[in-house]
């Protein structure tokens, strides 16, 4: 059930990244909410439970984007394995740590897809424009991602706590039905 | 024998290997297969759906809370109205000459491609491709390879069909490429995609005289997009003391970030059938 609420939320996240985010040209600059999807399973999720995910919404977003195929794979990939050695060294209840995490999740984002374009279309050229979005991207990421990040934590811990209410009522339902056979 | 920290560090520099081999493996190829089709399966139908919810909206919201504008709109529009049957009158005067002119000089008519409406679903989730998902895919004859365009001119080309849904790229995607001329000059070049949502029209030769405000047009030689649609316009022109070519920046004539329906030509050559022959 828990793969099956990480992969519908990010689900969610696409479509929304895709036709509502799109909609308006304030955004239009704004960082990636599945990346950061990715960083949040990261840091409070295990391997066994991060990796698929990982992998399958890299696959979705592959599929939707006019990237190289497979750079959001390994972008997910990375960041998740990132992510995991971070929580190594620091705490994740260090609140504090969270605009530079998301930072660093921006910036790898954007070195990895356009470092595998620069390596698959050689006749790319950069221009300045790429440093200004990346600069719009990080001011997002560190305004926004710290109460994002808290969100889809807030927003699991509900989904969890309503999926056991559930659990405990169906085997309430179902124990009087046992007792009687 | 070797340390959990060797172990480690070997297993991370294998891991990033082999990742860059499947990437350049699988990189250079930009439309999905297997796994792929069936997520952008499953996020589609969600895709038109909720795009079709916020047009539904905006569509309430212009027709009914805007009516303060709408009169004001109304003069303005029944004036250029008028103006537009003048000059629609004129236009048909020149369609009629210049179909004379075809048959006198033995032309084929070049504009006769069969045309698909298809709708805007989703764009790219990255600011770094520009891309958009329509409506129609492999079941309404879309197919890779084939021009998307809008009446202001060129939007993109196909890249991926599904069997419902296709993706396009677009003219200021940085991996995109046609084919164009210059429509006064007739100097011809290669329109590549900018990063900021501009264009560069590549290779002109010094000598050619291109100045601000010309209007590029394709050029048909690409066999992708027919001949003469418009691509943009001229914002800027440099021309250095050196070098053979000039450089020249391009206005699209599309505004991509209002890109709603779109028309998919249908029968223009695929890039399998160019690819093959």
């Amino acid at each position: 059930m828990t793969y099956c609420f990480h992969i519908f939320t990010c689900l969610c996240l696409i479509i929304f990244q895709t036709t509502v985010l799109s909609c308006f040209p304030l955004f239009n600059t704004f960082y990636d909410l599945s990346a950061l999807y990715i960083v949040y399973m990261g840091l409070f999720f295990n391997v066994r439970e991060g990796i698929p995910v990982a992998l399958i919404i890299g696959l979705a977003m592959d599929s939707v984007s006019g990237g190289p195929f497979g750079g959001y794979l390994t972008t997910y990939f990375w960041l998740f394995i990132g992510a995991r050695q971070l929580i190594k060294f620091f705490r994740v209840s260090n609140y504090i740590l969270f605009p530079f995490v998301v930072t660093a999740a921006v910036l790898t984002e954007a070195v990895i897809l356009l470092g595998t374009l620069a390596m698959l279309e050689p006749g790319v050229q950069f221009s300045l424009s790429v440093i200004n979005i990346v600069a719009k991207q990080i001011v997002w990421a560190i305004f926004t991602g710290p109460f994002i990040i808290q969100f889809y934590n807030f927003t699991y811990n509900m989904w969890n706590k309503l999926f056991n209410k559930l659990i405990v009522i169906f085997s309430r339902e179902q124990s009087p039905q046992i007792d009687r056979q | 024998m070797f340390s959990k920290k060797i172990v480690m560090i070997v297993g991370v520099i294998v891991l990033i290997a082999v990742n860059l081999m499947a990437l350049s493996v699988t990189g250079r190829r930009y439309h999905t297969h297997g796994l792929g089709q069936i997520a952008i399966s499953l996020i589609t139908p969600f895709q038109k759906t909720t795009t079709r919810s916020i047009s539904f909206m905006r569509n309430v919201w212009n027709h009914y809370f805007c009516l303060v504008a709408a009169k004001q709109e109304n003069d303005k529009l029944k004036e250029a109205l008028s103006r537009a049957i003048e000059k629609n009158n004129r236009f048909n005067e020149t369609e009629i000459f210049n179909l004379r002119l075809r048959k006198l000089l033995n032309f084929q008519k070049n504009m006769v491609e069969q045309t698909l409406v298809a709708e805007v679903i989703g764009k790219d989730p990255s600011p770094w491709f520009k891309t958009i998902i329509i409506d129609k895919g492999k079941s309404d004859g879309v197919e890779r390879g084939l021009s998307v365009l809008v009446p202001e001119g060129i939007a993109g080309q196909v890249i991926d069909a599904s069997p419902h849904s296709s993706k396009v790229l677009l003219i200021i995607d940085q991996i995109s490429a046609i084919d164009a001329l210059v429509q006064g000059t007739r100097a011809r070049g290669i329109v590549k995609g900018g990063s900021n949502g501009q264009c560069f029209f590549m290779y002109a030769l010094r000598k050619h005289d291109i100045r601000v405000g010309d209007t590029i047009i394709s050029s048909g030689l690409d066999t992708v997009f027919p001949k003469g649609l418009r691509i943009g316009n001229v914002s800027k022109v440099i021309k250095q003391n050196f070098g053979i070519f000039q450089e020249v920046m391009v206005t699209p004539c599309v505004d991509f970030e209002k890109l709603e329906e779109v028309l998919v030509v249908l029968n223009a050559k695929s890039i399998s059938d160019v690819n093959d022959k």
